[in-house]
């Protein structure tokens, strides 16, 4: 029988989370390619795009990050097999409410294996992963702004880390998120 | 119900003082009732609203209810969010009712539309539908970056189109190839290889292009062609064009390119 996802992320145990420090590496991080994007080029790509990713169907705005810079630049460095130089992007965030997938009980509120958080997002068929279900049924709710699942890149290396996945329409005040290039804040949710 | 990574949009069928009447051929769809009182306090409209009454008198009476309709319409950021207003019937000595209702909306007017009886609504709501799907993969902020656009240049004809012999060659197969992953004839596409009518089926495989911008030629053929565990049973991205499966493999070059963590 089908899930009922969205009444599954009703019921879902929940938690507050912040990163807020002065250190960058612990702060929210995504790494791009420098020879994609110099700096003189917006970067609009990184906020919300609506791309089909491990946790939203296409067309859910929503933007992913690294949790600290290590994290943030294994997942930069598994999709390749040569060292590229990179431009940083890093956030600050206050949420009240994420679902956090390190929490065994939201595991198994779910059903979810560990194979869930590192089977193949991108299916040939379109059919969505169970985390793409529940990112989607996210979306759809007013009060969790955020996914926190563990990182495929680091379990690789043999490393624990995770990302934190933000949805744009549903981080509302006092909660925030801003996204900074060195000293300048490109982006604030909400804004 | 969804279509290569995407979801069909959510409907909400709303009324005046009671939840709104969900119509048959809408019940296979993600179709909920709601008040539209019950709307105005969500943070958020669902892509599609579907408000329902008697006729647009009722509704310009409700005026004040409309009004934080519209400011959550244009304060929240998905911007393909659309209204459908429905009546049982209308009479077109009411056309000046359905302008002030739509001053309701100022400058979201191509976000509203009006259907009078059964038949008109279904077939509003589906145009709404449609128009969202539409939207969705029109959020393309890659497209503005420089080196993106300078990369696919090599992609388009002169006049600016994408065009199928360029991209059958970057990606290294015969134009036979190609053809027979989009579903289209190789005649067809032999003889008008930047056809309008190609584009929609071309532009997945421009976004997968993009990764030339770090990779070089060399290097983007080698990816398309090594296993990878990243995709669907270890494939090689190859594999995907092949089986039909652009849109994912899109995708996942994009976030690949844009460093996105998954």
């Amino acid at each position: 029988m089908a899930k009922n996802w969205q009444r599954l992320v009703a019921t879902a145990p929940t938690r507050s989370y912040q990163r807020t420090s002065e250190n960058k590496s612990n702060l929210l991080g995504r790494y791009v390619s420098k020879a994609s994007f110099d700096k003189g080029t917006p970067p609009d790509f990184l906020y919300a795009s609506g791309n089909l990713n491990r946790c939203n169907p296409a067309g859910v705005l929503c933007v992913y990050f690294g949790e600290g810079a290590e994290t943030a630049r294994a997942e930069f460095d598994s999709y390749r097999n040569k060292a590229l130089v990179e431009l940083g992007f890093f956030a600050r965030i206050r949420l009240k409410t994420i679902l956090d997938f390190e929490n065994a009980k939201t595991r198994d509120h779910f059903q979810l294996k560990n194979r869930d958080f590192t089977r193949p997002y991108a299916t040939k068929s379109g059919d969505l992963i169970p985390l793409q279900e529940i990112g989607y049924a996210v979306s759809r709710q007013s009060s969790i702004a955020a996914i926190r699942y563990p990182s495929k890149a680091m379990m690789k290396k043999g490393r624990r880390g995770f990302n934190l996945v933000v949805f744009q329409d549903l981080v509302k005040s006092p909660s925030y998120l801003e996204i900074f290039e060195g000293a300048n804040i490109l982006r604030r949710w909400p804004s | 119900m969804n279509t290569l990574g995407t979801k069909m949009p959510p409907l909400a069928f709303a009324g005046l003082k009671m939840p709104g009447r969900i119509p048959r051929w809408a019940q296979e769809f993600d179709a909920t009732r709601a008040t539209i009182a019950d709307l105005c306090r969500a943070a958020r409209l669902p892509e599609i609203s579907v408000l329902q009454s008697t006729g647009p008198r009722q509704l310009v009476g409700a005026g004040p209810l409309l009004q934080p309709l519209f400011h959550i319409l244009l304060e929240q950021s998905n911007r393909s969010a659309r209204v459908v207003f429905g009546f049982q019937r209308s009479d077109p000595k009411e056309l000046f009712r359905l302008v002030s209702i739509l001053g309701e909306f100022p400058g979201l007017e191509c976000r509203v539309e009006f259907a009078s009886g059964k038949d008109e609504l279904k077939s509003a709501t589906f145009e709404a539908m449609t128009k969202v799907l539409a939207s969705r993969h029109k959020t393309d902020p890659l497209a503005q970056v420089r080196s993106v656009i300078e990369s696919s240049q090599i992609l388009r004809a002169s006049n600016g189109r994408l065009d199928a012999k360029k991209i059958a060659k970057v990606f290294g197969m015969s134009l036979s190839e190609l053809a027979g992953q989009i579903n289209v004839s190789k005649q067809s596409m032999s003889k008008t290889p930047d056809s309008l009518a190609l584009q929609p089926k071309l532009r997945e495989y421009e976004r997968i292009a993009r990764l030339r911008t770090e990779l070089s030629d060399v290097e983007f053929k080698i990816w398309l062609n090594t296993p990878n565990d990243n995709l669907e049973d270890g494939d090689a991205p190859i594999g995907y064009l092949k089986e039909g499966a652009s849109a994912s493999l899109a995708a996942f070059a994009e976030n690949m390119m844009t460093g996105a963590p998954t």
